[in-house]
């Protein structure tokens, strides 16, 4: 298992916990969907229909949280491209999801985002090996009524790797399962295990439930997806500003949220997802990376650790088009949710996660390479003391360059070899300078020509166009 | 619904990744004691060999090689001081080292200075020296200033002179720099004792510490020696900061090159607390990994990283305080 940080006290996380199943029993959720009320009544839940507001008892909840896996395996096309959720898992990327513009980092421009570049977001994913799943994006050359199907089928098309299947609608996330059955074969296939995709159940801070996220649950429950859980609170917004509020609020709608998700489907494989913004008191902006959401991180990371739920968070940065802020926050964020032990990171989200970028994509992913080999330490052994080999080489050449010692050591002792950063002295460097973002966009142009995503069967692919037609024709008006 | 108080209430005032057990930490330290007492260092200088001799470890004069036993080498850990206090010549930029509290500093002895007006790469100047140190003195986060690079139109038999008198002159947070040698650490601790106004005034507040650096594979040289036994003598504290290079200058193992590191240092700690016990040392750390096909010190590494964790996790083991590597 590798080292990872751990920030608060065993009391300080409990206080969270608690602080959060008092919530839920004493203020409840707000929710309308009569199905799930009676679901949740039936199961143990108090419901007050004049109030709309469904309250949980503790012992409800935490039987809810020991029916959701600690560990579950996330699907993709094929079981090479597999990963494991979890709390003791290696990192994972998801990549930037929802965006609706594509950032240039190299070049310094914007532009609405395309199906080819949400087709580009999925290809190079499948070429970066610390990318578990990829975002659906918002495309603007996409009927508004259908951009989500589209996305789809653009990530479907181009990636092997497991999907974010966001959704605008339960209606529309018909369209998009049967996508995915129809590269799967079957739905009872999808409901065993392979099915390439996980959902997204979402409640509007503070503690809200819409109808229609409740019809969503039940669609991705059918289809045996597993649902991230976002809490997107807004420190200062829409949840308290202090961090532990906030901790308590988030808290407390995530485990709302996994009370429905069991009561739908007992053992629904859940995500909590710390989404967390700060609300810049003096500009009234939105800030995604702030030095206190990632105290929070690191508190959630705990927290799901004591509930046994696997956790997931965001790199996403608030740093526009600037490359530079971009890069900082990008390895903050990175190196330090990788540390607390979090299996999956949000990334190459920019401006709030308004934009994606493929460079940011690029280096995130060479980030975690770099915070991995950290985290691998160092073997400590008779071997590797190497005390007999500083015996002969102090009092002998004393250099290890042609020790024997090294010559025994060096595959298995390899140093990292990075694909974008160089250690070149500055003499060499001036000879031919190069920048980061420009090194970055060499592997990107390197990805797009020289990677190959094996097509779909051509049978599979008319299936899917005919679905987005079928999808056009009902939804657009 | 009423919250009584707590009774007592454990607090957590940070957090830190669990890297290495006590058991791995146990191993570089006793591999270390082989190492010392088996092979032996290399001491160059005949004062420091005579220091070690009359203390009792097994000396070649002829190689000039000093075998230490596990007995001086822990000795001298116990009575090194666990806690440090640095003086600003300011005292709101006082700063104490232990345990494992984090503090930040410059870093040093850059040989090249990138102009921040023209771009132009080029050796660095006095002016250099001064305009890094006040810098240095604005940021708040920058907790001591080691000078950030060396005068190179001087004369360099004295050029760290030039330098103590350029960052003296330009900040009043606490200096870190190294001599070179004991006759330009004699001539700083007298400037620092001018501006303190006495000896005993600047050992009340001491301003400035030495740093040196064994010469890996496990050589204290003359150099290193001298400023070692000046600043023991002085009451100044000396970071002993080895900068061993993974596959080159050290074992291509990680845990061989921290062996390394750990009986450089440790030898340097022993000399500084045989020349006078208790005196102020810190442990320090520029060691990193090779790059095998470049031929360069790869700092900024992951392996760089690695191993100023272990340095630091080392040094709390020791209860010493320690200086690593940054980026």
């Amino acid at each position: 298992m590798p080292p990872f940080y751990e920030m608060y006290t065993t009391e300080e996380i409990t206080k969270v916990y608690d602080a959060a199943l008092e919530v839920l029993d004493n203020v409840g959720m707000e929710m309308t969907h009569q199905g799930a009320l009676e679901m949740l009544s039936g199961a143990g839940a108090r419901v007050d229909a004049a109030k709309k507001r469904v309250y949980f008892p503790r012992d409800m909840v935490e039987k809810a949280l020991a029916l959701a896996p600690e560990e579950f395996t996330c699907s993709g096309r094929t079981e090479a491209f597999d990963y494991q959720a979890g709390l003791n898992v290696d990192a994972r990327i998801r990549t930037a999801s929802g965006a609706i513009d594509r950032f240039d980092l190299y070049r310094d421009t914007t532009a609405r985002l395309t199906c080819a570049d949400i087709a580009e977001q999925a290809h190079i994913s499948d070429a970066l090996g610390n990318v578990g799943c990829v975002g659906s994006l918002t495309p603007s050359d996409a009927p508004n009524e259908t951009y989500d199907i589209y996305s789809l089928r653009a990530l479907i098309e181009n990636t092997r790797k497991n999907l974010w299947v966001l959704t605008s609608s339960s209606v529309n996330l018909q369209y998009q399962l049967k996508m995915l059955e129809a590269v799967f074969g079957s739905k009872k296939a999808m409901q065993e295990g392979r099915n390439q995709g996980s959902g997204i159940f979402c409640v509007i801070s503070p503690l809200t439930i819409t109808d229609d996220e409740i019809e969503r649950a039940m669609l991705y429950a059918d289809y045996g997806l597993p649902v991230k859980v976002p809490i997107t609170t807004l420190m200062g917004g829409n949840a308290p500003y202090t961090m532990a509020g906030i901790l308590a609020q988030a808290t407390a709608e995530f485990m709302g949220c996994t009370t429905i998700l069991q009561t739908i489907k007992p053992g629904m494989p859940v995500w909590y997802y710390a989404l967390f913004q700060s609300l810049d008191m003096a500009t009234g902006g939105v800030q995604y990376t702030s030095a206190e959401l990632q105290a929070l991180f690191a508190a959630v990371a705990q927290v799901s650790r004591h509930c046994k739920t696997p956790v997931t968070t965001t790199c996403t940065t608030s740093s526009s088009c600037q490359a530079q802020q971009t890069i900082f926050n990008l390895t903050q964020g990175t190196l330090f949710n990788t540390m607390l032990g979090v299996g999956e990171q949000g990334g190459s989200g920019l401006d709030g996660n308004n934009a994606y970028s493929p460079h940011s994509l690029i280096l995130q992913n060479e980030i975690m390479d770099y915070s991995k080999r950290i985290l691998r330490k160092c073997d400590i052994n008779h071997a590797t003391l190497g005390v007999d080999a500083i015996a002969q080489v102090a009092m002998g050449k004393k250099e290890y360059v042609s020790a024997l010692h090294t010559m025994k050591h060096l595959r298995t002792e390899e140093r990292f070899r990075s694909k974008l950063f160089n250690y070149i002295g500055s003499k060499q460097w001036f000879d031919n300078p190069t920048t980061l973002m420009q090194r970055t966009d060499e592997y990107l142009e390197k990805l797009k020509t020289g990677h190959e995503v094996p097509p779909l069967e051509d049978h599979v692919l008319k299936e899917i166009d005919d679905i987005v037609k079928a999808a056009d024709k009902a939804l657009i008006k | 619904m009423r919250r009584n108080s707590h009774a007592g209430k454990a607090l957590n005032g940070g957090f830190g990744a669990p890297l290495f057990t006590d058991d791995e930490l146990e191993d570089i330290h006793l591999a270390t004691l082989e190492v010392l007492e088996n092979t032996g260092v290399f001491v160059e200088d005949p004062e420091a060999f005579e220091i070690f001799q009359g203390a009792g470890a097994i000396v070649d004069l002829d190689k000039k090689i000093v075998k230490l036993p596990p007995y001086m080498v822990e000795e001298a850990i116990q009575s090194a001081p666990s806690k440090l206090f640095l003086a600003g010549r300011d005292p709101k930029n006082d700063v104490i080292l232990e345990s494992n509290r984090v503090g930040f500093t410059t870093f040093g002895e850059g040989v090249k200075v990138r102009d921040p007006y023209t771009g132009e790469l080029r050796s660095p100047t006095k002016q250099d020296v001064s305009n890094a140190a006040k810098l240095a003195d604005a940021m708040d986060e920058v907790d001591v200033y080691e000078r950030a690079v060396g005068a190179h139109e001087v004369p360099q038999a004295v050029g760290q002179l030039h330098n103590a008198e350029a960052s003296f002159n330009n900040t009043s947070k606490h200096l870190f720099m190294g001599p070179f040698d004991g006759y330009q650490l004699e001539k700083i601790v007298e400037m620092a004792t001018a501006i303190s106004g006495s000896k005993e005034k600047l050992l009340e507040r001491p301003l400035i510490t030495f740093i040196t650096c064994p010469v890996s594979p496990l050589k204290l040289v003359k150099d290193t020696c001298e400023v070692i036994m000046g600043a023991a003598r002085s009451g100044m504290a000396v970071n002993i900061l080895s900068m061993a290079m993974s596959g080159g200058s050290s074992p291509v193992t990680l845990a061989g090159t921290l062996v390394n590191h750990n009986a450089e240092v440790l030898s340097g700690i022993v000399l500084s607390q045989l020349t006078c016990k208790g005196a102020k040392v810190i442990y320090g750390s520029s060691t990193t990994a090779m790059d095998l096909r470049l031929a360069t010190a790869s700092v900024g590494s992951p392996e760089c990283a690695m191993i100023s964790g272990a340095v630091a996790r080392l040094a709390r083991y020791y209860a010493l305080p320690s200086f690593v590597a940054g980026g």
